[in-house]
């Protein structure tokens, strides 16, 4: 007796004609073999479908930003093998490098991968810390700016500086004291007749 | 009347030293004031027994000489020297003072001192020529607050003086006046603090009455040559007390230590305004000025930065007390012959403000953006 072979996969996929299908269940009836495989291969459809649809993988979205990264020019492209990655167009990055790592098999793609994944997060966080730093500024700016406008109220009282001179020399008329005058000034205290002085 | 009171101060600062006379001036006044001062207390108190008996009789008896020696310049022609001098924990002043006075014209001073201010005992404002002598107002409260006595007799200037001595309620001096048994005049006056200290002095160094003082005050300064000085004209009644307390002016009508407000006056008018207002106790004043505005820091050079009575004040670094500070949109200015432990009181209880930190500045520049950039603001 023939299993089922290739027509199995059919046969899950609902691909088989209705002859054919019947033919097929008719054999799965009496094969344990093929009823097991027609089990894993429904089995493994059903996960598939549960993962849904496939998207962009982590690398490519770090490389893709890093790209985007402005600023100073992309550091030197650094190899994994000595001796092979400081020239241009050596490195991932650059224009087809991206495929020619590939060339020196799955494990040199790997470690470039890597790589390239650790500049990606250095340059996160460079730019994090420019993002910091800029933060910093701008507070520093916005309260010297606030310090400065907060110094003396303006809602229009006037600036005054207490004539202390002027002050001791009413205070002592009142007192009784001796007016604070210049060495040698003459002054007429007038009695009941008081003038402004 | 200058030339005269030039040949009193060499005198008294010992003639002949030439071109460094100026500088030893200072200290043998300051010197002759003490040895001056040791005299009296010890003359006073030795005359004690020739006093008036019981207390209240010595009170009364105070008080009257006291009420004699306010009125004394009223009716009275004189000229002299004066010294006055004051003293702190740190520092002392002493200066001379020439005088001529009528009771027509008030009194002409010239000063000759190195000092350009200096305290004097508390006198009379509006009575023309009491140097030395006592405002009538103050006498009800030097009765309230402290203990009049009379300590007989004792001689000034070669004149007869009847000694008054007022006491603190613990029985320590306060201050003892001198007055003129002839006229009237007080002679000679000195204030002491808690402690027996004296921290201000003042007498007569020479002294004529009468005839004798007609010369000199002909050559003494007229209106005409010398700067005419009198306490601001306008002085406020209760109503304008009222008006102003309402308004948000702070005019308290007693200070700590028994200060009471004597006396108000007003200079200026609108944002101009100052309004002086004087308190004392009996013996000592405080004047306390108030004007609308904020403090212009930049400009008080000559003051330095302190803390007092829980505010942040600007004064001077002198005898008498001058303190500056501002509060509630109020500029507030003391000048004070008190014991710096009373003005620290008054500062207290008058506003005051602590000064602001530095955040609370950010936080009032950026309420003051945010208000900027509100359109509806």
């Amino acid at each position: 007796m023939s299993h089922l072979g290739e027509r199995l996969s059919a046969l899950v996929d609902g691909e088989l004609g209705h002859g054919d299908r019947e033919r097929a269940l008719r054999h799965l009836a009496v094969c344990e073999q093929c009823r097991f495989e027609a089990e894993m291969l429904r089995r493994l459809k059903r996960r598939l479908h549960g993962l849904g649809g496939p998207g962009p993988s982590g690398d490519l979205m770090v490389r893709l930003l890093s790209m985007s990264d402005p600023g100073e020019p992309l550091p030197p492209p650094m190899s994994p093998f000595p001796g092979t990655g400081s020239g241009s167009g050596e490195g991932p990055l650059s224009s087809g490098g991206f495929g020619r790592t590939s060339g020196f098999g799955g494990t040199a793609t790997a470690v470039a991968v890597s790589a390239q994944t650790s500049r990606s997060r250095s340059g996160l966080r460079r730019r994090g810390g420019r993002y910091a730093l800029a933060g910093a500024s701008l507070m520093a700016l916005a309260i010297s700016t606030a310090f400065a406008v907060g110094g003396e109220p303006t809602d229009g009282t006037p600036s005054v500086t207490p004539s202390m001179d002027a002050f001791a020399v009413e205070h002592a008329l009142t007192s009784g004291g001796v007016p604070p005058l210049g060495r040698h000034e003459a002054v007429n205290t007038v009695g009941s007749q008081p003038q402004r002085p | 009347m200058s030339r005269r009171a030039a040949t009193t101060t060499v005198r008294l600062s010992a003639a002949g030293l030439g071109a460094s006379a100026p500088l030893l001036v200072g200290p043998l006044i300051a010197v002759a004031v003490l040895l001056y001062l040791m005299a009296g207390p010890l003359a006073a108190g030795t005359a004690h027994a020739d006093g008036p008996g019981t207390e209240a009789e010595e009170a009364e008896e105070g008080l009257r000489l006291l009420d004699r020696a306010a009125q004394a310049g009223h009716g009275l022609t004189y000229s002299g020297v004066q010294f006055v001098a004051a003293w702190d924990a740190h520092r002392s002043s002493t200066t001379l003072i020439n005088l001529a006075h009528t009771p027509a014209r008030g009194t002409v001073m010239d000063l000759d001192g190195d000092e350009a201010y200096v305290p004097l005992a508390v006198a009379a404002p509006r009575d023309p020529g009491l140097q030395l002598g006592l405002d009538r107002s103050q006498l009800g409260l030097l009765r309230g607050n402290y203990r009049l006595g009379a300590e007989g007799g004792n001689t000034v200037c070669g004149r007869s003086a009847d000694v008054v001595v007022a006491r603190r309620t613990n029985g320590t001096v306060a201050a003892r006046f001198w007055v003129d048994r002839d006229t009237g005049l007080m002679l000679r006056r000195e204030a002491r603090d808690g402690r027996g200290r004296i921290t201000q002095a003042s007498a007569f160094l020479d002294l004529k009455v009468g005839d004798g003082a007609e010369r000199d005050v002909a050559a003494s300064g007229t209106a005409a040559t010398s700067r005419a000085a009198a306490p601001w004209s306008r002085t406020l009644t209760a109503a304008d007390l009222s008006w102003l307390r309402r308004h948000g002016w702070a005019v308290p009508g007693g200070l700590p230590d028994g200060l009471r407000l004597l006396e108000s006056r007003s200079s200026g008018y609108g944002t101009r305004q100052v309004v002086h207002l004087r308190y004392s106790d009996g013996l000592a004043t405080l004047s306390l000025f108030v004007q609308r505005g904020r403090l212009d820091t930049t400009k008080l050079s000559r003051l330095l930065k302190a803390a007092r009575g829980g505010a942040t004040v600007f004064q001077t670094d002198s005898v008498q007390q001058r303190v500056t500070w501002a509060a509630r949109g109020h500029v507030y200015t003391l000048l004070a012959d008190t014991p710096s432990s009373s003005v620290d009181k008054a500062i207290r209880v008058l506003p005051h403000e602590p000064e602001p930190g530095f955040w609370d500045r950010v936080s009032r520049g950026l309420s003051r953006l945010a208000s900027w950039a509100n359109p509806f603001g």
